[in-house]
């Protein structure tokens, strides 16, 4: 029972390494560009898919995969962007979470027309492996999916902190004013921090991809757990998207090997509703 | 104000005399839809409540709605509780939970409001499937049927629910009406415009936040009785899912928020267009396009969002407003 319950805490922690790349990718989004957008999930199912067609019509690699995508979707962001999101900037929350939401409804339900709702898998050898640790397994597929988020992750801080670009993408969500004080237009660092926070959810798309089997209706499931590691974790910070990530992903999987199957989600849902009632700035957020 | 009670008094009339007519026509399929409706439009106005009035963005319309239903359905099926009765202790119910849930997310309005509603339906969503004993699982809870039978609210002809569920939505709209031009419904509105200006002049934006979320759940919670007793037949998917809110969300928007007609007029004109779509979708093209009246109701609320926030009903009004009164 012990070794059960270490077994999947240890899967958690590899889980809540995926749940930490895309709350940073969402929390981007929503501290820099403010826009609450519900449809990241979407984002991450198209950027699933396109790995999929990516390896099964052109045989591109999963890993080299991990470099395409990104950059098909630096452009997918920018036009979204420019025609779809740039005309909320700025509106009420609810607003902008009901535009979203119809944008993701729309996409959601084309993708299903278009591919139907039978999921699909990318076959690699390593879904089926596992690394043996003594008495513990640890699936290849979720170690590399763990050790390429951390890279990812990394990447994105020394970007944030060490840069210029990122000192700016950091101020504009401070303060938008004094960044045009300075003379640069904010809607351009709009623009890039929502390109930068779509690439790092297809990153996430892609690198999920590798485990998991995909289908439409993946994003109405993602996106929850997107918010929900940020809000956990607090937003504005990379650390607490990470530590959000690792909770969610953690009771999802002990939840799983515990409870019920159905109960696989609630658990989650209810510490999320906690949270809201007692933390809301979330673990390490500002208030 | 005379006029105005003229007008609605003439109104429900006519709708009266529609439904009769339908009747005598044996058109019973449209008389179908304008039952559903009517129940949509009390879940609607209910939900307007909490939008349009407070600010508070619900996106767990649904579970108010689905516990409605499943409360009137428990209610009948363990104690024989008729729904007449059932309908109205299934709604408090509904509100007491509602109030809970607005108790827990008092420090929170915006996103983490629409997050933690979101999230509610998708707690209740696997324990009511949980038990088939209990609950009926997946399959859900039937009445059988007893024939024509009052007690249960049972009748062969939907002429009958047709009349109920215009009953109950005059009975909520009155109601709505009164609860607005009384001191909550400013208090509220108060407190969705700046919540920090109306705790400043002393409202007590706390006990009124859970009155008008309690309010609209309760108004939810009619709805899904009446929804239940009119199908007979409520399962979790159909209660607890996605679609149902996104169909409130979407006539209100649509109608106009924070009015007591809008969200009808909303839900009077996307309930028949969204069974024309889906009807003619699925004659024209097949079942693989089954899913695009969402495509469709989803470019329909961004355009809305973008060119007509305030919704159809305040332009309707203006326009009526020029031509019958200001000549």
């Amino acid at each position: 029972m012990q070794e059960l319950i270490i077994q999947s805490i240890i899967s958690g922690i590899l889980l809540g390494g995926l749940y930490g790349v895309l709350a940073t990718g969402l929390d981007i989004i929503i501290g820099v560009s403010n826009i609450a957008d519900f449809a990241q999930g979407e984002i991450l199912m198209l950027a699933m898919y396109t790995t999929f067609f990516l390896n099964t019509i052109f045989h591109i690699n999963i890993f080299l995969s991990l470099v395409v995508v990104p950059i098909i979707f630096i452009f997918i962001g920018l036009l979204l962007f420019l025609g779809i999101y740039a005309r909320i900037i700025g509106k009420l929350t609810s607003t902008q979470i009901m535009y979203t939401g119809a944008f993701s409804l729309v996409l959601q339900n084309v993708a299903l027309v278009a591919w139907t709702s039978d999921p699909r898998q990318i076959s690699n050898p390593y879904r089926m492996e596992a690394l043996v640790l003594g008495p513990f397994f640890l699936n290849k597929a979720l170690l590399i999916d763990f050790f390429l988020s951390i890279i990812i992750t990394v990447a994105v801080y020394l970007f944030l902190y060490k840069t210029e670009r990122g000192t700016l993408i950091r101020a504009t969500a401070n303060n938008p004013e004094l960044i045009s004080l300075l003379g640069l237009d904010p809607n351009k660092i709009y623009l890039q921090a929502y390109c930068l926070g779509v690439m790092l959810t297809s990153l996430g798309g892609a690198l999920l991809s590798i485990y998991y089997p995909m289908s439409p209706v993946v994003g109405s499931f993602y996106i929850l757990i997107m918010f929900i590691s940020m809000a956990i974790g607090g937003a504005g910070s990379i650390k607490g998207c990470w530590v959000g990530g690792m909770i969610i992903g953690i009771t999802q999987v002990l939840a799983s090997t515990l409870l019920p199957i159905n109960f696989q989600n609630i658990v989650f849902l209810i510490i999320f509703m906690l949270f809201v009632a007692f933390m809301p700035e979330g673990i390490f957020g500002r208030r | 104000m005379r006029s105005l009670r003229f007008i609605s008094l003439s109104l429900i009339i006519m709708v009266a005399v529609v439904g009769l007519l339908l009747d005598f026509s044996r058109q019973y399929y449209y008389l179908h839809i304008l039952t559903l409706c009517y129940i949509y439009a009390i879940a609607s106005s209910g939900w307007d409540i909490c939008y349009g009035y407070a600010g508070l963005l619900n996106l767990g319309a649904s579970a108010f709605w689905g516990m409605g239903a499943y409360f009137v359905a428990f209610q009948y099926l363990w104690f024989g509780i008729t729904p007449w009765i059932g309908i109205f202790t299934a709604a408090l119910i509904s509100a007491a939970i509602g109030t809970g849930i607005g108790a827990l997310t008092t420090k929170t309005k915006g996103l983490y409001f629409a997050l933690a509603t979101l999230a509610f339906p998708n707690v209740l969503l696997p324990i009511f499937t949980w038990r088939y004993e209990i609950t009926g699982g997946s399959y859900g809870l039937t009445i059988p049927w007893t024939g024509e039978n009052a007690f249960a609210m049972q009748f062969k002809s939907p002429t009958y629910y047709y009349f109920i569920s215009l009953a109950f939505l005059v009975l909520m709209c009155f109601v709505k009406e009164r609860f607005s031009m009384s001191k909550y419904g400013y208090y509220l509105r108060a407190i969705g415009a700046d919540e920090v200006a109306a705790s400043s002049i002393g409202i007590n934006s706390f006990r009124i936040r859970l009155i008008g979320i309690a309010f609209s759940s309760f108004m939810l919670g009619i709805a899904g009785g009446i929804y239940f007793c009119f199908l007979r037949y409520v399962d979790p998917y159909e209660a607890f899912g996605w679609n149902i809110t996104i169909q409130f969300v979407l006539a209100t928007i649509l109608g106009g928020v924070g009015t007591i007609i809008g969200p009808i007029v909303g839900i009077l004109i996307f309930t028949p267009f969204s069974e024309i779509v889906k009807l003619y979708l699925e004659r024209a093209w097949g079942s693989r396009f089954i899913g695009m009246h969402f495509v469709i109701y989803g470019a329909t609320l961004m355009c809305i969002i973008l060119l007509m926030p305030k919704g159809v009903y305040p332009k309707m009004k203006k326009y009526f407003m020029d031509k019958w009164c200001l000549k």
